[in-house]
C-alpha cells in the first residue's frame, strides 16, 4: 500500500516535472517563451533567424541587401511571448555596435521588458550598415523568472 | 529496507524537482542577424544611376561632374560659374522591399540636399514634388520615381564645390 502511495507521489512529481515540457511549440522557444517574426527578412525554421541575403526563402528576386553606411529600422522584427505560468523578465542584448533594439523611439544596444503570463512584446530592430559585403552579428536573450527588477 | 528506498526514490524524486526549477530561474540563447551590405542600386530603397554625372562609389550613389568621375569622357570638365543646369531623371528611387510580395506596400522618401542645388521629383515641367531642397514623394514596387537636379551657380567661386544629399524612407505613403 505505501509502495504505491510513494509510486503514485512519484508519478505526480514526475508529471509535475513534464508539465512546463507540453508548452514547446514548433517556433523558437527559450524556457517557455516564444521567439518569433511575421516580418519576411526573418526565418522561423528552428532557431529563429534574422537573413536580409538571397538565402532567405522569402527572397522575391529583388532588393538583396541594405546599402553601406545607412541607418534602417524594422518595426516590430521580432515578436517574444512568455507561455510559461509565471511572469519573466526579458532582456536582449546586442553583441554587436551596429545592431539596436526598440520598443518606442530610442533604439539602444540592450532593452529589458516583463512579460506577464501570455504576455507578448514586439520590438524594433536597428541596423547600422558599415562598408560592402556580408554583415554577421549575433545577439543574446536572456530569460529570467519573475518581473524585471 | 523498501521504505528506505521508497524515501531514497523521493528524494531523488524531489531533487529532480529542484534541479528542473532551478533551470527555469535563468536562461540565455544567442540568435544571429545575417545581412548583405550591397550597392545603392540593388538594395532595399534602390537608387540606380540613370546619368553619368551619377555613378556608385564603394555601393553609395554619387554625383559628380569632375574628371574624377569614372564616366568622364575626357572632354566637359564641369559647370561654369552664373549658370544655371537642370539634369532629369538623375538617378531613380525605386521600392524593392520584400513585404511587397504580400500587397502594396509603399514607401515615403524624402531628399534633402544642402545650398546650392535644388532636386525635384518626376520630370521638369511637371514634378511630383519639388524642385527645392526639401522633398518628398511615395514609391511603390515596380513604379521608380525619377530624380532631377537643378546647379545654380550664380555667384559661386570657380573650384571644387560639394554638397550632401541624405535620402529618407518611412514605410507607408507621404501624408
Amino acid at each position: 500500500m505505501k509502495k504505491i502511495i510513494i509510486a503514485i507521489i512519484l508519478l505526480l512529481i514526475a508529471l509535475g516535472l513534464r508539465a512546463p515540457a507540453i508548452s514547446v511549440m514548433a517556433a523558437d522557444t527559450i524556457s517557455g517563451v516564444l521567439l518569433y517574426s511575421t516580418s519576411p527578412y526573418a526565418k522561423n525554421e528552428g532557431n529563429l533567424t534574422i537573413d536580409i541575403t538571397e538565402n532567405n526563402p522569402n527572397y522575391p528576386g529583388y532588393g538583396n541587401g541594405l546599402s553601406p553606411g545607412s541607418v534602417y529600422r524594422f518595426d516590430g522584427l521580432l515578436t517574444i511571448e512568455n507561455s510559461n505560468d509565471f511572469p519573466v523578465c526579458v532582456i536582449l542584448e546586442s553583441q554587436s555596435d551596429l545592431v539596436k533594439f526598440y520598443t518606442d523611439d530610442q533604439s539602444l544596444p540592450a532593452i529589458s521588458f516583463t512579460l506577464d503570463v501570455n504576455e507578448s512584446m514586439s520590438v524594433g530592430v536597428e541596423l547600422n550598415t558599415a562598408e560592402l559585403g556580408l554583415m554577421e552579428e549575433y545577439y543574446s536573450i536572456q530569460i529570467m523568472e519573475g518581473g524585471c527588477q | 529496507m523498501k521504505k528506505l528506498a521508497g524515501l531514497l526514490l523521493l528524494i531523488v524524486g524531489l531533487t529532480l524537482t529542484i534541479g528542473a526549477g532551478a533551470n527555469f530561474r535563468y536562461y540565455e540563447a544567442e540568435r544571429s542577424i545575417t545581412v548583405n551590405i550591397t550597392s545603392d542600386d540593388n538594395e532595399f530603397i534602390d537608387l540606380t544611376p540613370l546619368q553619368p554625372y551619377a555613378y556608385l562609389n564603394n555601393g553609395k550613389l554619387t554625383i559628380e561632374m569632375s574628371p574624377n568621375n569614372p564616366n568622364y569622357p575626357g572632354y566637359g570638365d564641369g559647370m561654369s560659374v552664373n549658370t544655371i543646369y537642370v539634369f532629369e531623371e538623375m538617378f531613380n528611387v525605386s521600392n524593392e522591399l520584400w513585404e511587397n510580395e504580400n500587397g502594396d506596400f509603399p514607401v515615403c522618401v524624402q531628399i534633402s540636399i544642402g545650398d546650392g542645388v535644388e532636386v525635384f521629383a518626376g520630370d521638369y515641367d511637371n514634378p511630383i514634388s519639388g524642385p527645392g531642397t526639401q522633398l518628398q514623394f511615395t514609391v511603390y514596387h515596380d513604379e521608380p520615381v525619377p530624380v532631377g537636379f537643378i546647379f545654380n551657380n550664380t555667384d559661386k567661386e570657380m573650384g571644387a564645390q560639394q554638397v550632401q544629399m541624405s535620402i529618407n524612407a518611412v514605410a507607408g505613403a507621404c501624408e
